[in-house]
């Protein structure tokens, strides 16, 4: 036989899915929500930075699920702070979604925040939800 | 007998030839192999009796894949416009997806080889039909879960991103 197939058993049970090349892990984690796509960081090592380079953040406040609205606001809101004080800071943002569910005015100081955070990594695409 | 001229018989179809890693010729439809865009990027400039592509980095039994989702697009392409030109109805675009959905319901490995395939030769489609795929089996599940469908092994030492 000429050619070998690279196709060996123990393939089976490779993870070939850290190895992908960074630019399309980077495409998979953008159609996530951000929460989730930062989970994936604490998955291994070859995770850890992928949440601090994403160039899509997709934010929904309605995510966030917790006892009463004020302690839903924080959580949400130090989440969004955590994640873009976080990001590479040579990593550039190609697109920011923030959808706040109505706490648009709650928020207004923070989001103007997180703006300005973003704007540090020349966002080309900036979408508020309020 | 000589039927040099009837308009009922089609010309010979142009094809390409696509050269798999391991080495297998594949004779394709020329519009199929130009659902490339690394193979469509510079097409008109080579000679017609060189169109021969060199696949280094796929598999034949990928390449089988790819050539089969390009097939069916083409032609789903063309039942497409046909029907919308005579206006009948047609629910091509929702078979079409439904085809898309089940062709990409594989294994792990094979979303890999796919994944990889489609990136190498840009083909838009399949890429973004493949990381939908990936993305939808990461969503909602937890990091062991993720961790066992993909074959990751833990070697994280602390949690970057513990809340508390």
């Amino acid at each position: 036989m000429l050619y070998a197939s690279p196709y060996s058993s123990c393939l089976k049970t490779m993870d070939r899915i850290s190895n992908l090349p960074t630019h399309i892990r980077d495409l998979i984690l953008s159609l996530l929500p951000t929460e989730d796509a930062i989970k994936t960081s604490i998955l291994s090592k070859q995770w850890r930075n992928i949440g601090y380079t994403l160039s899509t953040l997709n934010f929904d406040k309605y995510h966030f699920v917790f006892k009463n609205e004020k302690r839903t606001e924080k959580k949400f809101e130090l989440f969004v702070y955590n994640t873009l004080i976080r990001h590479h800071y040579r990593e550039d943002i190609q697109r920011m979604k923030i959808s706040v569910a109505n706490g648009g005015a709650a928020l207004s100081t923070a989001i103007h925040d997180w703006i300005t955070l973003a704007l540090l990594h020349d966002i080309r695409q900036l979408e508020v939800l309020l | 007998m000589k039927d040099s001229f009837n308009p009922s018989i089609e010309p010979p179809k142009k094809t390409v030839t696509l050269v798999s890693s391991d080495g297998y010729d594949f004779e394709v439809e020329e519009e199929v192999a130009l659902e490339s865009q690394v193979i469509k990027d510079g097409f008109e400039d080579k000679a017609v009796d060189d169109r021969e592509y060199l696949l280094f980095n796929v598999h034949s039994d990928t390449l089988e894949l790819i050539i089969k989702y390009c097939e069916k697009h083409v032609s789903s392409r063309k039942s497409i416009s046909a029907a919308a030109a005579s206006s009948s109805s047609s629910n091509g675009e929702e078979a079409l997806k439904e085809w898309d959905e089940h062709f990409i319901s594989v294994d792990t490995n094979t979303l890999y080889d796919i994944l990889m395939a489609a990136d190498y030769l840009n083909i838009k489609s399949l890429l973004d039909l493949a990381i939908q795929k990936v993305a939808d089996t990461i969503h909602g599940r937890s990091p062991e879960q993720i961790r066992k469908k993909f074959n990751i092994e833990n070697d994280s030492i602390i949690d970057p991103w513990a809340s508390e």
